[in-house]
């Protein structure tokens, strides 16, 4: 009589065998009282894990998870296409612009390499006429909507340029 | 396990923003997660943490996810990793006979129930003394929505070591319920 050794038997147990082999195996373990106790310890362990095979989540496990999801830094990544695209662009755009607007206020609205160049004392002396305060004045609207134009520039080119090109890579790359 | 909306479509989503899409993807694997993380790390408390991990884990990787394998195929990969390494780095507490003994004075409804419920506690038992490798293949075969080469992408070796893997860990479990099975009987004379 054949040997059956122990693969035999979780091919028995997964009906893997064909209909020749399962006929052979069915009279040897008639026949082999070592067979079946191979048979019943791994058919044991078989049924055990089959019948258990899924465990339940506990109750709203889920919130717990979107909970965790929505409060975690990553969030920013997938935030919805509009103004805050995800391009980093209007990080940049913001920068600049808050320097643009930093570099005014420090030199009175009135951005010019001419005044950034002068000394201390020519300064005082400027500073001291009428007309430059008069002038300064007037660039301060100037330079403020000069920010703004650039403000909205910047914007309108991260939603319609930037970020339209951006998210067709996303697309592009991450779900073919 | 298969529903109207396709688990690439979802991804789509919420890559597009949609967050809520993400819930849906929890709400349809959670079990499957759980079970995963609950056999290879042997208590319920640390499998929900590792469980909740792993799909904040998936959430964050969703960038890097190319639609190349499966997401369940990648999902399941990233559980299991998880909990291994969550296994060996944390000294856990894998649940013993007598921590199950504390739970059976519990009502029960009827013979079925109990028999069921002793057959999970044994399984549970026995899972508990093998290596989390084992289990993890173990695990995933068991869960019946896997193909051996799903399984083999997942665990990261080939189909025919896999095979190997499987067939030994079969073999370490059914000893290791015998061998419980039997000290249970003995003390029970």
């Amino acid at each position: 009589m054949k040997r059956y050794n122990e693969e035999f038997v979780y091919k028995y147990l997964d009906q893997s065998l064909s209909t020749k082999e399962l006929k052979e195996f069915k009279e040897a373990l008639e026949n082999s009282p070592e067979l079946r106790e191979m048979v019943t310890d791994a058919r044991n362990a078989h049924q055990a894990f089959s019948e258990n095979s899924m465990e339940q989540a506990p109750e709203k496990f889920s919130d717990q998870v979107m909970n965790r999801v929505k409060t975690s830094s990553s969030m920013n990544y997938y935030r919805p296409s509009g103004l805050f695209s995800n391009s980093g662009f209007l990080l940049v755009s913001g920068v600049l612009t808050a320097l643009v607007a930093l570099l005014s206020v420090i030199n009175g609205g009135y951005i010019d390499v001419q005044s950034i160049s002068t000394s201390a004392i020519e300064m005082e002396m400027v500073t001291d006429n009428a007309l430059w305060h008069t002038l300064t004045r007037e660039n301060v609207i100037a330079n403020a909507m000069l920010v703004l134009y650039g403000i909205l520039g910047l914007v309108v080119l991260d939603r319609f340029v930037f970020h339209p090109f951006f998210l067709g890579r996303v697309k592009q790359v991450g779900l073919r | 396990m298969h529903t109207t909306i396709d688990d690439n479509q979802l991804v789509s989503q919420i890559k597009a923003g949609k967050v809520e899409a993400f819930k849906k993807l929890v709400d349809r694997y959670q079990d499957y997660v759980f079970t995963v993380c609950y056999r290879i790390l042997g208590n319920r408390e640390d499998a929900e943490e590792v469980a909740q991990d792993s799909f904040v884990k998936v959430y964050k990787g969703l960038s890097n996810f190319q639609g190349q394998a499966k997401f369940t195929t990648w999902m399941y990969r990233i559980a299991m990793n998880t909990a291994i390494s969550y296994r060996r780095k944390k000294k856990i507490t894998l649940e013993s006979l007598e921590d199950f003994k504390k739970f059976d004075q519990g009502e029960i409804r009827d013979m079925a129930e109990y028999q069921k419920l002793e057959q999970k506690k044994y399984l549970q038992i026995a899972l508990n003394t093998l290596l989390p490798d084992d289990v993890s293949v173990l695990t995933l075969f068991y869960l019946k929505e896997l193909s051996l080469e799903e399984m083999s992408d997942i665990t990261g070796t080939n189909v025919s070591t896999l095979k190997v893997k499987l067939f030994r860990a079969r073999k370490r479990l059914a000893n290791a319920l015998k061998r419980i099975l039997k000290q249970e009987v003995s003390s029970l004379i």
